[in-house]
């Protein structure tokens, strides 16, 4: 009831948009009430005052869209519906350096800019390193959440932690339309581009495996392709992943990669 | 404002004094209208939030008053963008260079801008924004993509890259505005 006064009618009128906003009560970075902006490749929804901040940053950090004023396609909806700001922020604030905490509603522009690039742009709060020296903060596995841990990656232990690891772990998270483990991949290192491993002869990126799969990851291929996913390339026989998702009659899929 | 009365003021204006411009300025969401607006007037970067409505303001320039109309671009705002379209010297589209995902978006709505009757008369300027970023497309090939030869057939067009948040290319924008702007003099009286 009390929503009303906050969120316009487009809002409350349409299911997704009125449950992703009741999933998200508060801002992902300030935790200011009623946000209703969100960032497609991050996967949260912000409020007004951090939307400026995140635009300021180019859309290779953030794409923000109004969930009132813009008509977010559905497919980047549902992304950002299985994101949300509790799973985000479990790997984009897994722990906060002394000296800094999240910005409160009302706090100026200047410590909300500092924080929303130290969050997003050094990924200063992830378990990845956050002092600068290569990477040390995986160790004990103290670093890694339990999505991370639990993802079996196929190879053997030493490959873990580096790129090779990651993307392997970013192709499996995608195959299963896991988008927290994709985004932990991503944040990680992994190669979005990827088109290693050893049973991929065909020279397929994640992105082409995700849109054979089929509809059912089809928030995988928004999520792969709002994270700079070349739509562009070709595998080895010479077909991009709108091929493939028209080849299996991928209808959503085909839908949504012929936008871009 | 009665035509005659306005011509005369016009074109007392043209002779001697100040003269008035009146500007439009659109384009997608986050492209950087208001940075480029403020940026133009208080010459500062002021680090906007989404604009929800318009912003107007007016920003002197050798000789010439303009009055800066910077309208929000999101989907929904962008179908008011009608409203703002009478009386205009000029347009000024603003584009995100490094948004290539939406760049054909963005295309769409300056070709559709150009189609519209009550625009015919706009000189047009284009800024290629954010041309710093390293993912920006060079302004070379937006030139290319745009088409504008054949899309602005017959008016004045340019297409200028700009950094709002430095103020890169802004000036140059201007400068080509003004200049063209005072070769055409007053603009005809809307025929609404």
């Amino acid at each position: 009831m009390q929503d009303k006064e906050h969120y316009p009618p487009k809002i409350l009128q349409d299911p997704a948009l009125k449950a992703l906003t009741q999933q998200n009560p508060l801002c992902a970075d300030c935790e200011a009430p009623h946000p209703d902006w969100v960032s497609l490749n991050l996967g949260v929804v912000v409020c007004l005052q951090c939307s400026g901040v995140h635009r300021s940053l180019g859309v290779h950090v953030s794409k923000i869209r109004s969930l009132a004023l813009d008509d977010v396609d559905p497919v980047d909806l549902a992304l950002v519906s299985r994101l949300g700001n509790t799973r985000v922020n479990k790997v984009y604030e897994y722990q906060f350096p002394d000296g800094w905490r999240k910005p409160r509603p009302h706090e100026d522009r200047s410590a909300r800019a500092q924080y929303i690039k130290a969050k997003y742009v050094w990924k200063g709060f992830t378990c990845i390193v956050s002092d600068g020296v290569g990477s040390a903060a995986g160790e004990n596995n103290g670093g890694r959440s339990e999505i991370a841990e639990a993802i079996d990656l196929g190879v053997a232990g030493k490959a873990k932690d580096d790129k090779l690891g990651n993307s392997l772990m970013l192709v499996k998270a995608v195959m299963e339309n896991n988008l927290e483990g994709a985004l932990e991949a991503l944040v990680q290192g992994a190669d979005v581009d990827w088109t290693g491993g050893t049973e991929n002869e065909k020279g397929r990126t994640p992105l082409h495996l995700a849109a054979r799969q089929g509809d059912e990851v089809v928030e995988a291929v928004a999520f792969l392709v709002q994270n700079g996913a070349n739509v562009g390339l070709r595998d080895r026989d010479d077909l991009t992943a709108l091929d493939l998702a028209t080849q299996g009659h991928h209808a959503l899929t085909v839908q949504y990669l012929l936008k871009f | 404002m009665g035509g005659l009365l306005s011509r005369v003021l016009d074109t007392l204006s043209a002779l001697g004094g100040k003269q008035e411009k009146r500007i439009l300025m659109l384009g997608l969401d986050a492209a950087g209208k208001t940075t480029i607006l403020y940026r133009l007037q208080l010459g500062e970067d002021v680090h906007s939030i989404p604009t929800i409505g318009f912003n107007v303001e007016t920003v002197n320039y050798k000789n010439i008053c303009f009055t800066i109309w910077d309208v929000g671009g999101q989907d929904r705002l962008r179908k008011l963008w009608r409203h703002y379209y009478k009386d205009n010297d000029a347009l000024i589209f603003v584009i995100d260079s490094a948004d290539r995902d939406r760049f054909d978006e963005a295309k769409t709505e300056l070709l559709s801008l150009l189609s519209e009757h009550q625009l015919s008369h706009s000189t047009i300027l284009v800024f290629a924004n954010k041309a710093d970023l390293p993912t920006a497309i060079p302004v070379v090939e937006i030139a290319q993509l745009l088409q504008l030869d054949r899309a602005a057939k017959g008016r004045h067009w340019y297409i200028q890259p700009s950094c709002a948040t430095t103020g890169d290319g802004l000036v140059e924008g201007l400068d080509w505005l003004s200049c063209k702007l005072k070769e055409a003099g007053p603009r005809p009286p809307s025929s609404a």
